[in-house]
């Protein structure tokens, strides 16, 4: 059976926590399933950790720490644990975002799933930076929850 | 209860590496991997009161995303802002 590598952005774990009914838990039932090959890193469990706490989520009462710790265990269980990549890529528009891709590239998974803006414009010619990336890393690819779905019914 | 379960030879290579590391054979890393998997709370047995909180909240997926970027982004700055100072 192949799998498909992948990333995932830090928002798709949260989605997965908050909405069994969308899209990223779809693609989460993927990595459960064996379907995909999932990589997380330190840095991006970090953000998975801080998140819930920030002010404009706190109208989420029961997003407590311990729901967070025990979904990361799971999230262990399921994905591969890298190290945080060394920075070849850079981008100024969101420098975070650039964790994300630079971990694509060095686990070779080449494939971000995200709802984020400035990570899903890196696949538009007119952005100079993700020109420049798929340049050099043509396999390269961010797509959003549902565009990860559909690569399963194509296959 | 003996389980005989067809793992492929990376997995096995995996195991018996994370087996080593822990001091143990395989089969004893592999039964205590299950026997903590298995006593463990059901994840969506207890992500289930947040996830009430959000459909009770009315929101639609696409509300969520933009929430959860603005977060995102807003929490990036905020750490940056910090790390600057």
């Amino acid at each position: 059976m192949s799998t498909t590598p992948v990333i995932f952005d830090c928002n798709v774990y949260l989605q997965i926590m908050l909405n069994r009914r969308g899209a990223a838990y779809a693609c989460w039932e993927k990595v459960l399933a064996g379907k995909a090959d999932l990589f997380v890193t330190p840095t991006i469990l970090t953000e998975i950790r801080r998140l819930p706490d920030h002010k404009k989520l706190r109208r989420f009462g029961n997003f407590t720490h311990e729901r967070v710790e025990r979904f990361i265990e799971e999230l262990l269980d399921a994905a591969t644990l890298a190290a945080d990549p060394p920075p070849i890529f850079s981008y100024s528009r969101d420098p975070d975002d650039a964790h994300y891709v630079n971990l694509a590239i060095s686990t070779n998974a080449q494939l971000v799933v995200s709802n984020d803006k400035d990570l899903l414009d890196l696949m538009d010619d007119a952005n100079v930076d993700g020109k420049m990336l798929r340049g050099a890393h043509p396999a390269f690819r961010v797509v959003t929850p549902p565009e990860f779905l559909k690569s399963f019914e194509a296959a | 209860m003996v389980l005989s379960i067809p793992i492929s030879p990376d997995i096995e290579a995996k195991l018996k590496i994370k087996a080593a590391s822990a001091g143990v054979d395989i089969e004893t890393f592999a039964a205590k991997t299950l026997e903590r998997v298995a006593s463990r709370p059901a994840l969506d047995e207890l992500l289930a009161p947040l996830r009430a909180e959000f459909e009770s909240s009315g929101m639609s997926e696409n509300e969520l995303v933009d929430l959860l970027e603005s977060a995102k982004h807003e929490m990036r700055a905020e750490q940056r802002a910090r790390q600057s100072s």
